[in-house]
């Protein structure tokens, strides 16, 4: 398993070749008589861009789809010339404008799409009939908000649940939000809040993710093969963009579940717009379903805010973000012997984006991300432990758009990072095994977009200073390659491959199923830096319109996992041993869009091996069969519904070999403590080699949107476990209880928006 | 097709409805064997237990199986400084029965009072001819000059400070665990009483933290912390005439390298709201599980003066 199907040097030597050949056929197309047409695509009623869709030039093949920040160019369009341009999203009343396209000059346009009624049109599926037949997408998937809202709700609507319908990602139980990504652990997932990297998403020992639905604008989320300008991570790439806010008028909205308030007040300002949304946990009674009935006095909130400035006068094309958000959770039990636990993040950044006369964007963000957690025990003479990230980091980027439509983009990411980990050692006294890094990464990439039926992202990353202090921290390149080529108009042909590398790792348990301090560190300097190498091949079919399949391939390689020593004894063992890992699979997914019923059905089949000291087993998220199937309505009038089955097999999970009686022990100074002071402890088979049952569920979703006055009313009801499966979470090996995951869980959600 | 909906979403609750596996955690059962026995220098009398592994009765809990699983009619010896003890085997009276009824089995020695610094061999022989052996050291702490003290071994300190200090150097890879004494008589007594002194005093001063194993090789108390105390001897009997304060015996038990990496491995380390499914095992036995260690207690005594008891009302 650790034979790569290539060795470095021919991935390096054939990255090169293939780049080389690239560059060498941009020969752009003469531009006299040409021009070019840039526009942003804006929603109607409140401003705020709409990123991902498809902008086309009648009567031609020319065509783009808006990139995150609402914007598309399509380069090289014969001038002097009206146009007509036709934009369509769907969820959006499809919009035909009319342009003069000047020669050598990029005209500019603003194009404002009207919502249709969500009231009698289809689940809005982004990206499905995506405009570029070529687009270099293996392993992308895009979530809309509205998909999100129409996905039953465990209590809460939630990012990170979503995700785990998608084939490839899977969940160890209900209770977590936590995900696994293709065969890797979870800290290899990166999460970036407006580019920000936020280390600890997750309220509530990890039920819910921190980051509240009402304030996201679009999500994508890599699953493999992501491109250059990701880095940092081996696995998985999930970016969020936060709303704007209403450039319009000014809006509030408020709802509340059996969990939590929300809030979002919005609203424009001289040049711009400002959002901010917040919510509190006011009552935990709900959670105790999560929790095996335990009490966990949790208190949560999180808060976002976001402000844009678009001034003309002062810099024309630019838009500058000042953004901010804020969680923090805290565990404090009115039993004093009980632990208080708590953890915050804040991110604060800003952002300037430039459009110029030229094809040309570029961007520039500055973000501090921190991360302050602390478990402090109650009436003990023990430490506290705490954990602390400061993560500053410098992004710029430049993009460039060729008359062939052919795209590069450089760009250089410095990232001051410290992280101060707070532990009691052996000896009694509190050590920082935390440390200080900076990275100065530099990536290109080059996307060939010219031909209509062939497409190919080629770049790479360079490290040219480490986080760690590790030998082979610095100088290590990530090339990336991405491919598409449409073989007939049905059926596209996808691949990708790259090389990633992850230099901060967290202090996780994997023998714990639920966890509340992952402390992050920089990965310490006896070991390597880790490192991933994804093969991804895939069929894109297009069945007609409104049917899709896609399937997916993938291997995946991993070296030099940090993994927690269970073979720790003495003070100078060291914390993480490096781990070898393999992971492989195929993953279907079929779409069908209707109207008034949608249907995806997902299906994955995988394994995934991890090597300790030459241990081989199964880690706990290796799920080895995986179907979710989604069935959403428009029933009209207002009412959606839809339906979750999911299957899963069972997961892993170490068998006993019997029990044998422990001697423990706390006072030694009790005479005979040794005849009875035993408690049964388990003989562990070899590890994970035991299933527990398979794992299914079906959730039920039914909601309403009506408007009284000026007032717009939702309200929803979900039923989570509908014919109440005891899914089996764990059992506990001194008493043999068994814990089961969500039983027949009925929730509601109201919402109220002026 | 609505109501196709409908009907699929109301049959699939009805297919599924608890329509639950059964899990079967048991992996064939391998009979194995586990040798606990802590060596003390503080006595002449040795114990160790020994046991054989099981299943639980009812396929899940172990507290379910009832029958002792004690180990009986193996041969087991000893080697301490070049004699062989054997050790014979007995019952003694179980305090807790509630899973196992009969007496505790275990194997013992007289005459064995260990000193720091010695080694102890141990070979168990089991009826089915496995061997279970292991060795210990007994912590070298006389070699340290075991206790040091910045104070003048007296109550209140000479120097003016309001707390007291104990140090000691330090074994490597070790634990300590020290506890703090008020000895003291009731008039007419000969029996000698203890009174625990905590190290502070928690949760709005009114929780006592008292010392735990522990690297560090220090611990200070605050001359508050012993009055306190003091003052908590009578319990309730005002007349504090009818007690004789003694001293304070601060006393230490030092584990050896075995029993210091065995009690590590027994902390779960884990919050309260962590689920751990596994934990390492850490065993010392070759050919099974348990613990072959020891530990070494030693005492150090701190004198009250005569004029501080006073105060307190002691005299």
């Amino acid at each position: 398993m650790k034979k790569y199907f290539f060795n470095k040097g021919d991935l390096f030597s054939i990255f090169f070749f293939l780049l080389s050949i690239t560059i060498l056929f941009n020969q752009d197309i003469p531009a006299q008589e040409k021009g070019s047409l840039r526009g942003i695509v804006v929603d109607s009623t409140n401003g705020e861009v709409l990123p991902f869709c498809n902008a086309i030039i009648e009567n031609t093949r020319m065509g783009a789809t808006t990139n995150s920040n609402g914007y598309f160019l399509i380069p090289s369009i014969p001038a002097k010339k009206n146009y007509n341009v036709i934009v369509s999203f769907v969820g959006y009343a499809t919009k035909k404008i009319k342009v003069f396209i000047v020669p050598d000059k990029i005209t500019d346009i603003e194009i404002k799409l009207i919502p249709t009624s969500i009231l009698l049109k289809p689940v809005e599926r982004v990206g499905e009939r995506t405009i570029e037949k070529n687009a270099t997408d293996i392993g992308l998937q895009r979530i809309s908000i509205k998909e999100l809202e129409m996905l039953p709700k465990g209590v809460e609507s939630d990012v990170f649940r979503s995700l785990q319908y998608i084939p490839g990602v899977q969940s160890t139980g209900d209770v977590s939000a936590r995900y696994y990504v293709r065969g890797s652990p979870s800290n290899e997932n990166l999460v970036l809040i407006n580019g920000a990297t936020i280390y600890n998403p997750f309220h509530a020992l990890g039920i819910f993710s921190v980051i509240d639905p009402d304030m996201i604008n679009s999500i994508e989320f890599y699953k493999g093969g992501f491109p250059a300008q990701y880095n940092g991570r081996l696995s998985s790439v999930l970016n969020i963009i936060t709303k704007d806010g209403n450039k319009n008028n000014f809006g509030a909205k408020a709802s509340a579940s059996f969990l939590s308030g929300k809030a979002l007040v919005e609203g424009p300002i001289p040049y711009g717009s400002f959002i901010v949304t917040g919510r509190k946990s006011f009552s935990t009674e709900i959670l105790k379903k999560f929790l095996d009935e335990k009490d966990v006095p949790i208190n949560f909130y999180d808060l976002s805010y976001k402000l844009n400035y678009e001034n003309p006068n002062f810099i024309k094309g630019s838009k500058f973000v000042i953004q901010g958000f804020s969680s923090g959770d805290k565990i404090e039990s009115t039993n004093p012997l009980i632990e208080n636990i708590n953890w915050y993040n804040n991110i604060f950044g800003v952002d300037w984006s430039q459009i110029t006369d030229s094809p040309l964007f570029f961007n520039m963000a500055l973000n501090w991300s921190n991360f302050n957690g602390a478990v402090t025990p109650n009436l003990s003479s023990a430490k506290p432990k705490t954990n602390q990230v400061n993560d500053l980091s410098l992004k710029t980027s430049f993009t460039y758009i060729y008359d062939s439509k052919d795209e590069m983009e450089v760009g250089l990411n410095v990232q001051d990072l410290d992280t101060k980990l707070l532990l009691e050692n052996s000896l009694g006294a509190t050590s920082d095994i935390g440390s200080h890094g900076t990275n100065i990464n530099i990536y290109a990439l080059y996307k060939l977009m010219r031909f209509d039926d062939f497409g190919a992202n080629i770049g790479t990353a360079l490290d040219l200073t480490g986080l760690s202090q590790a030998p082979g921290s610095t100088f290590q390149f990530g090339p990336r390659l991405s491919l598409t080529y449409r073989v007939i108009p049905q059926i596209a042909l996808k691949a990708a491959w790259g090389i990633y590398t992850q230099q901060v790792t967290t202090l996780s348990d994997e023998n714990e199923i639920i966890s509340l301090f992952e402390p992050w560190i920089i990965t310490p300097s006896y070991l390597k830096p880790s490192s991933a190498i994804h093969y991804t091949i895939g069929m894109k079919t297009d069945f007609t319109e409104n049917l899709s399949l896609d399937i997916q391939g993938y291997y995946k390689v991993m070296q030099n996992i940090p993994t927690l020593n269970d073979n720790k004894i003495t003070d100078s063992d060291p914390d993480l041993v490096a781990a070898s890992g393999e992971s492989y699979g195929w993953e279907f997914l079929l779409n069908f869009i209707g109207n008034p019923f949608s249907f995806t059905g997902s299906y994955s089949l995988s394994w995934t091996y991890k090597d300790v000291a030459g241990w081989l087993y199964y880690p706990r998220y290796d799920v080895r069969n995986a179907l979710n199937l989604i069935l959403s309505a428009n029933l009209g009038k207002g009412w959606e519904a839809s339906a979750i089955w999911v299957l899963n097999s069972g997961l892993p999970f170490t068998q006993n070999m019997g029990y044998y009686n422990k001697f423990y022990f706390n006072d030694l100074y009790a005479d005979w403590s040794i005849l009875e002071d035993y408690k049964p402890y388990a003989i562990l088979a070899d590890k994970n080699l035991g299933r527990l049952p398979d794992y299914h569920r079906l959730d039920l979703s039914l909601s309403k949107k009506f408007t009284i006055s000026d007032f717009k009313f939702s309200f929803d009801i979900s039923i989570i476990n509908v014919y109440n499966r005891k899914n089996l979470f764990y059992f506990k090996r001194d008493t043999g209880e068994i814990v089961n995951m969500l039983p027949f869980l009925p929730t509601a959600t109201l919402k109220i928006e002026i | 097709m609505k109501r196709f909906f409908f009907k699929i979403i109301f049959i699939l609750p009805v297919v599924f409805y608890s329509c639950d596996v059964p899990l079967n955690p048991n992996a064939p059962f391998r009979q194995r064997y586990a040798l606990t026995g802590i060596m003390r220098n503080d006595a002449s009398v040795q114990l160790i237990t020994l046991t054989k592994s099981y299943q639980p009765s009812d396929g899940l809990n172990p507290l379910s199986n009832t029958n002792d699983p004690a180990v009986i009619g193996a041969e087991v010896n000893m080697w301490y400084r070049d004699t062989l003890y054997e050790l014979r085997d007995t019952t003694i009276l179980r305090t807790d029965t509630s899973q196992y009824k009969d007496s505790v089995h275990c194997y013992y020695v007289n005459n064995l009072q260990p000193q720091p610094g010695e080694y102890i061999d141990i070979e168990a022989v089991l009826p089915n001819g496995l061997l279970l052996q292991s060795t210990t050291k007994l912590p070298d702490v006389q070699s340290y000059g075991f206790f040091s003290s910045q104070d003048d071994r007296t109550i209140p300190p000479a120097d003016g400070r309001n707390y007291i200090y104990i140090g000691w150097e330090q074994i490597p890879n070790i634990l300590y665990h020290p506890r703090v004494v008020i000895t003291y008589y009731v008039k007419g007594s000969t029996e000698k009483r203890e009174k625990e002194v905590p190290l502070y005093y928690d949760n709005g001063n009114s929780t006592p933290i008292y010392p735990a194993q522990t690297k560090v090789t220090f611990f200070t108390i605050d001359l508050a912390t012993i009055n306190r105390a003091l003052n908590e001897i009578p319990e309730g009997n005002n007349d504090k005439l009818q007690y004789t304060i003694a001293n304070i015996d601060v006393q230490m038990i030092v584990y050896d390298e075995n029993l210091t990496t065995y009690y590590s491995s027994i902390q779960t380390g884990v919050d309260a709201f962590t689920v751990r499914l596994d934990q390492p095992d850490y065993s010392d036995i070759t050919g099974g599980f348990g613990i072959f260690g020891s530990f070494v207690r030693t005492d150090f005594y701190i004198k009250f003066t005569a004029e501080y008891l006073k105060a307190l009302g002691y005299y």
